[in-house]
């Protein structure tokens, strides 16, 4: 079973992704915030991360960073999940390495779409 | 809640809608039931479709339906009786209803237009002889060619978290895939296998537009080269015809056979180098030569139908019940088992069980929780009647929405659904003047339509209100008279005469319209609400607009209720209604008269013992319990209170179901029988009471 | 090792352990750069552990056939769902008779 690690700090965000993909089969955690994100992935295998920008502690963009720190990460597909016109963010993000965007807000299935192009169920 | 689920629903309902008919011409059929018994749920069935289907434009839908609901009129107007040939014909048009619905949810349905149109031919016969309408197109037109893909990864795919493996399984679900072929270019020395020389090669049979076909391989787009190339069925749909460059390019769009991306590229393109767009299009290997060659006549823009249905979990109702019937027998003993607990003074036992009954609680909420929905998924169907409507009118309405989260049984926003729409139709058609009307009285052009919900006093109120011109009391009271449901002699209050649109008979469309038409007008409103022990009121004023106000009981399986009892008897009222308990001194009651004083206010009070009957002597020491429900209030006089519990509402023998002011009965935890009581009824009865008190 | 490579008498066994995804693929390559120089004419690619198998690691195999044209692969998957759901995909068979 494939995991994915859900980081948001909205509890409604991380539920309703947690709900829609656990109802495909993958498995989820959740993280509030990239420290906690960080601490969640040591000690199990993650292959897909979809991390929110704006956190509060550690944002979405240092949080990349540091997975393509992480050897066992390095190649791990991250989703982005940001808002309407937040250009700069954005940017920011692609110069961090980030490729796959979804922009908020988003319905269950657009998200179930964007993890199915990513990885197999 | 957006578009798609709001289609789904639709199509949920009409296949709900279509077993009614199936089941009740089945019935007739084998003789079960007369037609007399049935033909009205037959008609609305079709009519409720051929509404709905309208509001999302499945023209195809509505041109059969309407021909069914014809038929069906006829036979409910006794023109023509529903003999078995009839039956037989409507089981027929039922089948094919059904497919054209189930189409719109799997594209892999092929529905036989040929059937369909000598169905059609059938139905004419009962009817005036006329030829059958011509069917329209079907949706879509399946395409008989691939898609073509030729995707040629980029160097760093692998390490961008990518793998194409991925994009071509989510292909795989949009269509059927064939000739899928990978290879690999690698260099001729110096390979590095975190690098990506894949090249794919894929063809897939699929009716999804190029821009979702495109969006599979968004997240590889900046880095790999994609080509899609579009199935010739396409291009030969395109009819020879001259059209403008710029046309050309948006229909070309449309048709699903370039994305807006790549006619942005080709715009681009058109204005630097003077070419002409399809010129540029096929330089950019967007399309193929001959696509451009045939110009794009009528083909529609293919929008690609994939339910939505993977966020729901269909359970049969029928099973949940059972489950929350269950819950209630487990409260009844865990009830039963309390009270022998606390009689037997163990507290280790006491301790255990009450860990025990706060899960049950939980259990309790949870099944109950499954059969409540938000009410917003009604709202939002009426959104889209809104627009369509005000569009239709020319009148341009402001909505608003309030309160969608309210959630209430999913039975009741069935059974809802259908009032709420004629409701809001009738506030849109009479209630919200034409714009150039709303000008001249200094009013806002835009017209406003509020839709709201709350919770209140263990109730749940639906309002729908407009800033139209309002009820004219003359006007209904002429009309009423008219149509000779009133007396013309009889003298009606403000209120009264309001609640004359809801009588048969009063509002009948005089246009045959797809949304109105045929009289299925505000009685059945009413008729709806009060099947779901509602009451339904209209506040209004002359310029200012008209509110109508829906109150439904929050009918559950279970309450948390409050016990009191009146001599033996053990009386159950839900807790929610309960505003206060006090010992009933005699200082507190008006002389002579069921008033009570409650710090200043004037409450009107009723006696338990007397309105039930029940023997026994007047205690020293009474209880009054203030309840409430809506705006009314009043106290209800009992003996003793004993505090809350949980009741599992079991339904009145059939014979005591006229008994007013009990709603039901529950098992106590003694073993003992507790009536509940019915709150609304006896506020109103007391608020009448001392009414004809006061004016005898 | 990610992978075992065992000559038997005139073949050569390449087990791979569990991960043959991006992850994997640089180390699985250093290993892997000896078979098209080895000696054996038969290379049988055991696929049967892997329990992390992508495209990364597919294209290493297929770069694998593509350096030793004149050797004979033959794969041995035990059934394994994930290396057969890849194959499925792509519309593989077993790289080669």
């Amino acid at each position: 079973m494939k995991t994915i690690l859900i980081v948001d700090d909205s509890i409604s965000i991380r539920q309703v992704v947690g709900m829609t993909l656990k109802g495909q089969g993958f498995d989820v955690i959740e993280a509030v915030d990239g420290v906690d994100a960080l601490k969640k992935l040591t000690g199990q295998k993650v292959h897909l991360i979809i991390s929110d920008v704006n956190m509060p502690n550690m944002d979405g963009i240092t949080l990349l960073k540091e997975i393509k720190q992480i050897p066992a990460y390095r190649f791990t597909p991250v989703v982005m999940l940001t808002t309407e016109g937040a250009e700069e963010k954005k940017e920011q993000g692609r110069a961090a390495g980030a490729k796959a965007w979804i922009t908020k807000p988003f319905r269950p299935e657009q998200m179930l779409a964007a993890v199915n192009k990513l990885i197999l169920p | 809640m957006d578009l798609t689920q709001a289609r789904s629903l639709f199509i949920e309902e009409a296949l709900g809608l279509l077993e009614v008919m199936e089941a009740c011409l089945l019935e007739i059929e084998a003789g079960d039931a007369t037609a007399g018994q049935h033909i009205d749920a037959i008609f609305r069935a079709a009519h409720t479709i051929k509404g709905s289907a309208g509001l999302f434009g499945f023209d195809a839908i509505v041109a059969f339906t309407h021909i069914v609901e014809s038929v069906l009129d006829k036979v409910r107007d006794q023109k023509i009786s529903l003999d078995h040939d009839l039956c037989d014909l409507c089981l027929l048009c039922q089948d094919h209803l059904m497919t054209m619905i189930r189409q719109l949810q799997d594209d892999s349905i092929q529905l036989d237009l040929h059937a369909g149109e000598q169905l059609l031919a059938r139905l004419h016969l009962y009817l005036d002889g006329k030829p059958a309408l011509a069917m329209p197109e079907a949706e879509t037109a399946a395409m008989s060619e691939h898609w073509q893909f030729d995707v040629r990864y980029g160097a760093d795919v692998f390490r961008d978290g990518m793998d194409p493996m991925s994009q071509l399984s989510y292909l795989a679900t949009l269509g059927t895939l064939t000739d899928v072929h990978l290879s690999a270019e690698f260099p001729a020395e110096h390979f590095d296998p975190e690098s990506c020389y894949l090249r794919l090669h894929a063809n897939l049979a699929s009716e999804a537009s190029k821009q979702t076909l495109e969006d599979v391989f968004e997240f590889v787009r900046d880095s790999s080269e994609i080509h899609i190339t579009v199935p010739k069925s396409i291009s030969e749909q395109l009819a020879q015809q001259d059209i403008s460059d710029e046309k050309l390019g948006t229909l070309l769009v449309q048709a699903g056979a370039v994305t807006p991306r790549e006619l942005q590229q080709a715009l681009q393109a058109h204005k630097q180098q003077e070419i002409a767009i399809g010129q540029a299009l096929v330089q950019q290997g967007a399309v193929p030569p001959e696509l451009i060659s045939t110009a794009l006549d009528k083909q529609k823009a293919t929008e690609h139908k994939r339910p939505a249905d993977f966020q729901f979990l269909k359970v049969e109702a029928r099973k949940l019940d059972g489950l929350i019937n269950l819950i209630g027998e487990l409260v009844t003993s865990g009830a039963e088992m309390d009270s022998l607990l606390s009689e037997l003074g163990n507290s280790k036992i006491t301790e255990s069980f009450s860990v025990l009954n706060s899960l049950l609680e939980q259990i309790r909420d949870g099944a109950l929780s499954l059969r409540m929905v938000q009410i917003g998924e009604s709202f939002s169907r009426l959104r889209r009647i809104v627009r369509d409507v005000s569009k239709e009118l020319g009148k341009e309405i402001d909505l608003i929405v309030e309160g969608a989260d309210t959630e209430l049984d999913k039975s009741m926003v069935e059974k809802l659904s259908d009032p709420l729409m004629h409701i809001v139709r009738n506030a849109l058609d009479h209630g919200i003047e034409p714009t150039e009307l709303r000008l001249y009285k200094g009013k806002p052009a835009q017209g406003q339509l509020k839709l709201s919900a709350r919770h209140e006093a263990g109730s749940v109120v639906i309002e729908i209100s407009d800033d139209g011109a309002g009820l004219n009391v003359q006007k209904i009271r002429d009309k009423a008279i008219e149509k000779g449901i009133l007396a013309p002699d009889r003298d009606l209050s403000e209120a009264d005469t309001y609640k004359l649109i809801f009588e048969p008979g009063f509002s009948t469309a005089a246009a045959v319209t797809n949304l109105s038409g045929r009289g299925v007008g505000m009685d059945v409103v009413r008729r709806n609400i009060e099947e779901l022990r509602g009451q339904i009121q209209i506040r209004s004023a002359i310029e200012k607009g008209t509110t109508f106000s829906i109150r439904l009981p929050l009918t559950l399986a279970i309450i948390d209720g409050f016990l009191v009892s009146v001599a033996d008897t053990k009386l159950v009222l839900p807790l929610n209604m309960v505003q206060e308990c006090m010992e009933f001194k005699p200082g507190l009651q008006t002389q002579g008269r069921n008033y009570l004083d409650l710090r200043g206010e004037v409450l009107p009070f009723i006696r338990l013992s007397d309105i039930f009957r029940l023997p026994g002597r007047r205690l020293q020491r009474e209880n009054v319990v203030i309840v409430q429900y809506g705006s009314d209030r009043a106290g209800l006089v009992v003996d003793a209170l004993h505090g809350e519990l949980q009741a599992v509402i079991k339904p009145l023998n059939s014979m005591f179901q006229s008994l007013r002011g009990i709603g039901g009965s529950t098992i106590l935890g003694s073993g003992d029988i507790g009536l509940i009581l019915d709150i609304p009824q006896l506020v109103q009865f007391a608020t009448n009471l001392e009414m004809q008190t006061c004016h005898p | 090792m990610a992978v075992v490579i065992t000559p038997k008498a005139d073949f050569l066994v390449v087990e791979f352990e569990q991960d043959l995804s991006i992850f994997a693929v640089n180390e699985l390559f250093e290993s892997l750069k000896s078979v098209p120089q080895a000696d054996a004419d038969k290379v049988i690619l055991d696929l049967t552990a892997v329990s992390e198998f992508d495209s990364a690691g597919l294209q290493l195999l297929l770069w694998l056939q593509h350096s030793a044209p004149a050797k004979s692969f033959t794969l041995s998957h035990g059934d394994n769902p994930t290396v057969l759901r890849v194959l499925n995909l792509y519309n593989l068979n077993p790289l080669a008779a």
